[in-house]
C-alpha cells in the first residue's frame, strides 16, 4: 500500500490505479497518515518552509466563507488551465494536492498517446516508422529511478566528448522535475 | 546557348563539390575537433542556463586541468541542490536528498579528443556539417557550426564556439521541423583563469556512496545473446558490457549504439519475480528520450539524445537468441 502511495506521489500509476487508490485514501485513515507523512518527508528533504499549525482547518474555514460566484465564465481550454494553476498557486495546501492530481492526469493522458503510437510503430515497416511513430507531444518526464541509467549512458556518449560537462544537464535537470512535483 | 552551358556545367560540378564536402565542411570539421579539445583541456568557470520543455534552469560549471588530469563541477543553482563532479574517469552525482551519491567509474580510460576524428567521416554520412555566422555570447566572439541531420532519426545541432579557444558557449538541439528541442548558453564565463582546486573537490563526509561500474574491462567481447534486429540507419554498435546498477539485483546488459555523435544506450535486465510487468512507456527531458518495454522475461530500457521514434525503433527490435 505504502509503495502505491509513493507511486501516486511520483506520478507512476496509471489512471485506473489512481482512481482505485484515491477511493481507498478517502476511507482508510492509516493510508491518509502515510500520504501525509510522505509529503512531510518530501518537503523536509526539499527544505520547504513548514505551514503554521492548524493551517488546513483555517483554510477550509476561509474557503467556506468565500462567496460563490455564479456568473458564467468563458470556457476556452487554455484559460481554464491558467485559472486552475493560478488558483492552486494562491492556496498552498490545496496546491500540493491539485498539482499532484494535475501531473497524474497529464501523465496518464500522454502515456496513453504514447502507447497508441507505439502500437502503430510496431505494425509499420521499421524504415518508415520514424514518421508514424512521431514523438507524443508531451511524454511524461523521467523519474529518479532512471538516474543510474542516465549517468551510465552519459559516460560513454560521444556528445559528452563534444560538449563536455554541460551534456550532463539533461541528467541533472530530470531530478529537478522530479523534486518539483 | 551560353546559359545552357553554364547550367550543364553547374549540374556536373555542383554534385562533385557536394560529394567532396568542400572547404566549408572541412573548416566545420576542424572546428568540431577544436570544440571537443577545448572542453577538456581548458580551465574555465562560468554560469549557463539550460532550457528544455518550458523549463529554464541555471547552472554553474568549474573546469580545472592540472597534472592530475581533469577535475570539474557542475552545480544546479535553482531548486534543491544537485551537483555532478568529475575526477578524470570517475563521475559523482549528488542526488537531491543531498545524502546519496552515485559513483560511476570507468575501467577503460577515454582518450580525449582522439575519439572524435575517427568518427568524422562517419559523421558526414548522416549529418551535413557546415559553418554558420559569427555571433557574440556572454561577451565572447564566437563561430557557429551547424550539423543538419540527413534523416529524422537524429537531431540537428547548432554549436557556438569561442572564436579564440573553441570552447562551446552555446549549443542547441533541433528536430526535423527546425524546432529547438533544448539548448544551453553561457551567461557569464571566464576562460583560462586560476581556479581553486577546493572548488572542484566533492564533500563526501557523511554521504552514502553507491558505486556503479562496468564489470568487464573489455568493452567489445561480451555477447550475451541479445540481438537488435533493425537499428535505425547509421547507428552502429560501439560496445556491450555487463554492469551493476544501484537497485538492480543482477548485472545489467548495457549495449551502446552511435552514429558518431548521437548515442543510444540499451539496458537489459531480468524482471524480478515480484515485479509487475512494465508497460511500454516513453519519457523525455529535452533531447533525451527514454523508452521502456518488456521483452520476454526482461525489461529493456532504451535511452539517448535522439527523437522518441529512434529509441522506440531500437526497443521494438530487441530479441533474444539462446546460445
Amino acid at each position: 500500500m505504502s509503495e502505491q502511495i509513493s507511486g501516486l506521489m511520483d506520478g507512476e500509476l496509471d489512471e485506473n490505479e489512481v482512481t482505485r487508490l484515491v477511493a481507498c485514501l478517502k476511507q482508510d485513515e492509516e493510508s491518509q497518515h502515510t500520504w501525509l507523512a510522505y509529503h512531510v518527508v518530501g518537503d523536509t528533504l526539499r527544505q520547504l518552509p513548514a505551514l503554521s499549525p492548524e493551517f488546513g482547518v483555517r483554510l477550509v474555514q476561509r474557503l467556506k466563507d468565500e462567496p460563490v460566484i455564479l456568473a458564467p465564465r468563458k470556457t476556452a481550454p487554455r484559460n481554464k488551465t491558467m485559472v486552475a494553476l493560478s488558483a492552486a498557486a494562491s492556496v498552498a495546501a490545496v496546491s500540493l494536492v491539485a498539482l499532484v492530481a494535475l501531473q497524474v492526469n497529464k501523465q496518464s493522458h500522454s502515456s496513453d498517446n504514447g502507447v497508441e503510437k507505439i502500437a502503430l510503430a510496431q505494425n509499420a515497416n521499421p524504415v518508415t516508422s520514424a514518421k508514424l511513430a512521431a514523438t507524443p507531444s508531451s511524454p511524461r518526464s523521467f523519474s529518479a529511478k532512471d538516474n543510474p541509467y542516465l549517468i551510465a549512458h552519459q559516460e560513454y556518449s560521444p556528445s559528452t566528448v563534444v560538449e563536455g560537462m554541460p551534456s550532463y544537464v539533461r541528467t541533472v535537470a530530470e531530478v529537478r522535475q522530479d523534486a518539483s512535483r | 546557348m551560353r546559359a545552357l552551358w553554364c547550367a550543364l556545367l553547374a549540374l556536373f560540378i555542383g554534385p562533385a563539390f557536394a560529394a567532396a564536402g568542400g572547404p566549408q565542411q572541412d573548416d566545420a570539421f576542424v572546428w568540431l575537433q577544436k570544440i571537443a579539445a577545448a572542453a577538456h583541456q581548458l580551465n574555465y568557470s562560468g554560469s549557463f542556463v539550460y532550457q528544455h520543455d518550458n523549463h529554464v534552469e541555471t547552472f554553474r560549471i568549474t573546469h580545472l586541468v592540472d597534472e592530475g588530469g581533469e577535475h570539474e563541477k557542475l552545480a544546479v543553482l535553482d531548486g534543491s541542490p544537485r551537483d555532478v563532479y568529475r575526477n578524470n574517469e570517475q563521475v559523482l552525482c549528488f542526488l537531491p536528498d543531498n545524502k546519496t551519491v552515485i559513483v560511476e567509474k570507468r575501467r577503460t580510460r577515454k582518450s580525449f579528443p582522439a575519439i572524435l576524428p575517427a568518427a568524422i567521416s562517419e559523421l558526414s554520412e548522416y549529418y551535413q556539417v557546415r559553418m554558420g555566422g559569427q555571433d557574440r555570447i556572454a561577451g565572447h566572439e564566437c563561430q557557429l557550426v551547424i550539423l543538419d541531420p540527413k534523416d529524422a532519426f537524429r537531431y540537428g545541432h547548432k554549436l557556438w564556439a569561442d572564436s579564440k579557444t573553441g570552447l562551446l558557449l552555446r549549443a542547441s538541439t533541433f528536430n526535423e521541423n527546425n524546432e529547438t528541442v533544448d539548448q544551453f548558453a553561457f551567461t557569464q564565463l571566464d576562460i583560462g583563469g586560476a581556479i581553486n582546486k577546493a572548488e572542484v573537490k566533492p564533500q563526501l563526509a557523511g554521504k552514502k556512496l553507491i558505486e556503479q561500474t562496468d564489470r568487464t574491462g573489455n568493452t567489445a567481447a561480451i555477447d550475451a545473446g541479445w540481438q537488435i534486429g533493425s537499428p535505425p540507419p547509421g547507428f552502429k554498435k560501439t560496445m556491450e558490457v555487463k554492469r551493476m546498477l544501484p537497485g538492480s539485483k543482477s548485472p545489467v546488459n548495457h549495449i551502446m549504439f552511435s552514429d558518431g555523435l548521437a548515442a543510444v544506450s540499451i539496458f537489459i535486465e531480468p524482471l524480478d519475480g515480484d515485479n509487475v510487468r512494465p508497460a511500454q512507456e516513453l519519457s523525455n527531458t529535452g533531447a533525451l528520450h527514454v523508452y521502456t518495454i518488456p521483452v520476454g522475461d526482461s525489461r529493456v530500457r532504451v535511452l539517448g539524445e535522439v527523437p522518441g521514434a529512434t529509441v522506440m525503433q531500437f526497443g521494438n527490435s530487441v530479441s533474444y537468441t539462446r546460445k
